[in-house]
């Protein structure tokens, strides 16, 4: 320590002495030493790009010896620089003027990540140091950070200008209007500003990292060849390009008074530690950040291929592709037939976010390329045709993330309290169901597979490029495009959001489904709404776009009713003690760690059988079946609560738990304790198995009738203080349903009533009971219930006639699964043995003809999406009736 | 055998307790939330123990809050949801004060010991979310710790004020190349005839 302070103040003094001569250096000696002339210019040698590239050879150890550029670095004290924001804003005389907020030192550049770690620091205005030093590469690392952080800051000030005030604004916008002084285009914690912390030397082997909750990058090392990933500027490029995904996910959950928040979640794209669609997608736009700095289609020319022997490619044309692909029409990289290809081992089968982006990032970079070829621009400088072209694409992504992460439930300004001051329209929502169960539609329930997204991202082409900023790029060139990448998924646009009741549309007022009316001069400004609803046979009147289906060539879109459960094989088990314990050590590792029944359930009632037996907690793939000629991708199973039972007797909604009972006896409350039977799907259960049916889809607790708000207990009979729960008309029940037999009947019921009739459980016996959950304790998840943490799986592709593990683990292969295949639940130990359950998963697929809307015999007929709140029912998903007998 | 003894007491007393003073069924000492049903009239409720199976009695107590401590809404909980008076608030928990030290324990649950390094749970905030009248006390925190294969990570978690338990976690450590847990399927496919035999 004593040493360290001495170096210092040598150091210290030091900078005096050079401070004082750095003007006197002579062309003689800066040629001895370069780094020495840039003393007193805040600058500093630096790399352009990898070794590799720069030296036109491949190399095994990084050697930046005469290909270093003189740069200017920061004239800041530290390796850190101020954030700058334009935002444009309207006078009163709608003149339209910009503004410049600032997040002082955004992002900060540290070496390793210790606890002491301290900023560098230049003792004489150089930021020059021996190459290969630990300042060499922070130095480094800043200058291409910074960079980035400056293209981003510029293309979102390109894009809040645009979309609010150079638009045609045919549809409302979801980038933020008010960037600038929620300080929303930055890192923000509740309004606070946040420094973006990078560690350009972490001790993690050739691995990096982006932490969205301490908000830190960082890239690792490897002893080997005095390796870095920072040795990379496309590798730092790309995992800033995380952090911009965040910034523009959550541009919209920020306020500057956190007192408008539900909650304090923010949104991410994809589930961390699994493999899902959003991940892949998240790759994808992190490599076009590379692309928008490099204007190179590959990614880790240097770190990749050191790694793996490739760099990524983000072209068809890029030599490291193994596959017969090319740019070409038909022999693009199209989903889903190239979701499980690694371009390095063409035959390998792999479940992997990086490989199975590659449609996404390949179709970023040609429809870059095709804004470049066919837009028209002010000069014909190849730069400035790339910066236009890739701020337009910045524009389309700012757009769709905004839509997509929302987790207000708006998805735009328009009619949010902060626009409007209203608070009666606190509960219009357009997107993500609402803003309470926006987090579950967003990230589980309705997350952004490649249908979602390329759907919302499509929309924003056509209201933003094609009728826009690029009227050459037309709607058939889009569709066409993503078509050839077999992206082009969906029907319809749904230019007005999915909240939006248009079957109730009038020229007075405006219906939710919520039933929430709202008047239509709340639309004036925005023409589209505006022109529909008063209007509505106005010629320019399109509320939802429809896609031309002589388009769709190479989507191929498939029923739901060719997904079905493997009869042969339905399904893979683990019940072996350390197999679910090193499950459950996993979540924990991984965030998701689940508060198990202790005492009723648990791994040390795991007896590694093969089957579901009292008490164990078991991991449980199902294995689907795709019984068409095509490919299914992305393929998700649920198994959250959905609204799939109906209350028996609208008056008795009282949770059947010790407190109401006495309640009711006692006459504190009235009404009586709630029942249910399930509803019939696909026939099943029938009448005479306990099955329910009606018809009448307007009156709530009906099984046609769907939970609005997937709102579960009611809290609000209080009495004395005391809260008796009910549940809503409509809660969303746990997935599984018990068989059960009297002298009469077999019938399938709910577990609450089987716990009650037929093993006499107390509420403290139940599975997640009232000391673990509070007023949200449910006796229908008292006998088996499914694990927060595995309540979906997901699953890449399914081969045309092969199930899920036929496809990815063809024969002679082993069967290795991911805890992302797996579905967690734990079985009652007080469940006899014996006792049956059916558990109804749900199942949807990305390139699905019919799980996101309903199939029209005129192809002329509207197509709509159906709306957020259909997702807690069975419509948009293939029900999947899961049977299973417990057995000791 | 004197310890044994003196330990077989306090998990008696303990349990006692629990039966007294449970964390969410029984009477509140916070001026904010009280609850009406007593000891005495559980005693009257629902029990079917005559109707239950047979089983060796759980090796642990499934409640960990035997002794709870409540404390009245402090003015620096940040309220979120509806804007009401508290007076016109029902609440659906309290805040114990060792919810940290419960939620620490929940996450340990399923780790082996030492595999762990630099756990740390950091208060972002206190909440108390009103929804629908009722409130609820919650904790925004940031957990961060180092895995046992030496790699960092860290998320967000809103965890109940009362039992510890988290109720959501989000911004996890994104690695960029490392693998998730690989499982050996190898054997464990459940057979057809099983499933449908079942089938009514």
């Amino acid at each position: 320590m004593k040493m360290k302070d001495s170096l210092f103040s040598i150091l210290f003094l030091a900078s005096f002495i050079s401070c004082g001569d750095y003007l006197e250096v002579d062309s003689s000696s800066s040629a001895r030493n370069p780094a020495l002339a840039l003393s007193g210019t805040n600058k500093a040698l630096v790399y352009l790009d990898d070794p590799n590239t720069l030296s036109g050879s491949i190399k095994r150890r990084a050697d930046f010896n005469g290909i270093l550029t003189e740069k200017f670095i920061t004239d800041k004290q530290t390796l850190t620089k101020d954030c700058i924001f334009t935002q444009s804003i309207a006078s009163i005389t709608s003149e339209i003027f910009e503004v410049n907020s600032q997040v002082e030192s955004c992002g900060i550049i540290l070496n390793e990540d210790l606890p002491d770690a301290t900023p560098l620091q230049t003792l004489s205005k150089n930021w020059s140091y021996e190459i290969n030093s630990d300042e060499f590469y922070q130095v480094n690392t800043f200058y291409h950070a910074n960079k980035i952080k400056n293209r981003f800051l510029e293309a979102l000030s390109f894009t809040q200008k645009h979309v609010h005030f150079n638009s045609n604004m045919t549809i409302p916008p979801a980038t933020k209007h008010n960037l600038g002084s929620t300080k929303s285009f930055w890192l923000n914690d509740d309004g606070e500003e946040k420094s973006l912390n990078i560690f350009s030397k972490c001790i993690i082997e050739f691995d990096a990292f982006f932490d969205p909750a301490k908000d830190l990058i960082c890239f690792g090392i490897l002893n080997e060849d005095n390796f870095k990933m920072v040795q990379d500027p496309s590798v730092i490029y790309h995992e800033m390009g995380h952090v911009f995904i965040k910034i523009l996910m959550n541009q919209r959950n920020l306020t500057f008074e956190s007192s408008l928040k539900v909650h304090p979640f923010e949104s991410s794209l994809g589930v961390t530690g699994r493999y899902d669609e959003a991940g892949a997608i998240n790759e994808a736009i992190a490599d076009y950040f590379s692309y928008i700095m490099n204007k190179r289609p590959s990614v880790g020319d240097y770190a990749i291929r050191y790694g793996v022997g490739k760099p990524r490619p983000l072209s068809e044309d890029e030599p490291s592709h193994s596959a017969p692909v090319s740019t070409a029409k038909g022999e693009r990289l199209s989903y889903p037939q190239y979701l499980y290809y690694d371009p390095l081992e063409p035959d390998a089968i792999v479940e992997n976010i990086h490989n199975a982006g590659g449609a996404a990032s390949h179709y970023l970079v040609a429809l870059t390329e095709k804004f470049k070829n066919t837009c028209s621009y002010p000069s014909n400088d190849a730069d400035v045709i790339h910066e236009t072209a890739t701020n337009y694409v910045m524009l389309l992504l700012s757009e769709s993330l905004a839509e997509i992460g929302d987790l207000t439930g708006k998805g735009s300004d328009f009619l949010s309290f902060l626009a409007t001051g209203k608070p009666s329209l606190e509960n219009v929502f357009f997107t993500n169901l609402n803003n309470e169960a926006s987090f579950l539609w967003t990230h589980y329930v309705n997350p952004p597979n490649f249908r979602r997204f390329f759907q919302i991202f499509g929309k924003n082409i056509i209201h933003y490029i094609s009728t826009d900023l690029c009227p050459e790029f037309t709607i058939d060139a889009s569709e066409e495009l993503l078509d050839d990448f077999g992206l082009l998924l969906f029907k319809s646009y749904e230019n007005r959001g999915n909240g939006i009741n248009t079957t109730n549309l009038s020229s007075q007022s405006y219906a939710l489904h919520t039933d929430t009316k709202v008047s239509t001069s709340e639309f004036a400004n925005r023409r589209i709404l505006f022109d529909c609803l008063l209007h509505p046979n106005f010629p320019s009147c399109t509320l939802n776009n429809r896609v031309n289906e002589a388009n769709r060539r190479n989507s191929i879109l498939i029923s739901k009713d060719l997904l079905a459960l493997d009869p042969d094989a339905p399904g893979t088990l683990f019940d072996s003690r350390s197999v679910i314990s090193n499950v459950l050590s996993v979540l924990s590792f991984e965030g998701d760690g689940v508060a198990t029944s202790e005492g009723l359930a648990g791994v040390e009632y795991n007896n590694d059988n093969i089957e579901f037996s009292p008490g164990e907690i078991v991991g449980l793939s199902i294995n689907l079946r795709n019984n068409s000629n095509s490919i299914m991708g992305g393929v998700q199973i649920l198994a959250n609560d959905w609204d799939h039972m109906k209350l028996n007797k609208l008056n008795d909604r009282f949770i059947n738990r010790n407190a109401n009972i006495l309640a009711l006896d006692s006459g504190d409350i009235t009404g009586g304790i709630a029942t249910h039977s399930p509803c019939i799907f696909d026939n099943f259960p029938s009448a005479s198995e306990g099955g329910v049916s009606d018809s009448v889809t307007t009156t709530p607790g009906n099984c046609s009738y769907i939970s609005k708000d997937n709102s579960s207990i009611d809290n609000s009979e209080v009495v004395n203080d005391t809260i008796f729960p009910k549940y809503d008309f409509d809660a969303p029940q746990p997935i599984c349903m018990v068989q059960f037999s009297d002298e009469s009947d077999t019938k399938w019921v709910s577990q609450d009533f089987f716990r009650k009739n037929s093993i006499g459980l107390e509420d403290k016996d139940c599975l997640n009971n009232p000391a673990m959950s509070g007023d949200q304790f449910n006796p229908n998840e008292c006998l088996i219930r499914v694990l927060p943490g595995g309540v979906h799986s997901m699953h890449g592709k399914i081969d045309p006639q092969k199930s899920w593990i036929e496809s990815r683990f063809p024969e002679g292969t082993s069967k290795v699964l991911s805890r992302g295949n797996l579905i967690l639940m734990e079985i009652n130990k007080w469940v006899n043995s014996g006792t049956t359950f059916t558990c109804r998963f749900r199942a949807r697929f990305s390139n699905c003809s019919d799980c996101y809307d309903e199939i029209s015999p005129d192809p002329s007929a509207t197509v709509e999406d159906y709306s957020d709140f259909e997702h807690a029912g069975n419509r948009p998903f293939k029900v999947i009736d899961f049977t299973f007998t417990v057995l000791d | 055998m004197k310890k044994k003894y003196f330990m077989g007491t306090i998990i008696c007393l303990s349990i006692l307790l629990f039966l007294i003073i449970n964390p969410f069924e029984s009477k509140k000492s916070n001026t904010i939330s009280t609850t009406k049903v007593s000891k005495k009239s559980v005693k009257k409720g629902f029990t079917s123990d005559s109707l239950k199976p047979q089983r060796t009695p759980a090796a642990t107590n499934p409640i960990k809050d035997s002794s709870p401590k409540f404390e009245i809404v402090s003015k620096e909980r940040v309220i979120v949801g509806e804007k009401l008076p508290l007076r016109a608030v029902s609440f659906s928990n309290s805040v114990n004060p060792n919810w940290k030290e419960n939620y620490k324990n929940r996450f340990f649950k399923h780790i082996p010991k030492g595999k762990v390094k630099d756990f740390k749970i950091e208060k972002k905030k206190s909440i108390l979310k009103v929804h629908k009248k009722v409130g609820t006390y919650l904790e925004h925190v940031l957990v961060s710790f180092i895995r046992p294969d030496g790699t960092p990570f860290s998320f967000e978690a809103l965890i109940n004020s009362q039992t510890g338990i988290a109720i959501q976690t989000w911004n996890k450590t994104r690695y960029e190349f490392r693998d998730s847990l690989k499982l050996d399927a190898s054997g464990r496919e459940l057979s057809p005839l099983r499933r449908q035999s079942t089938k009514l």
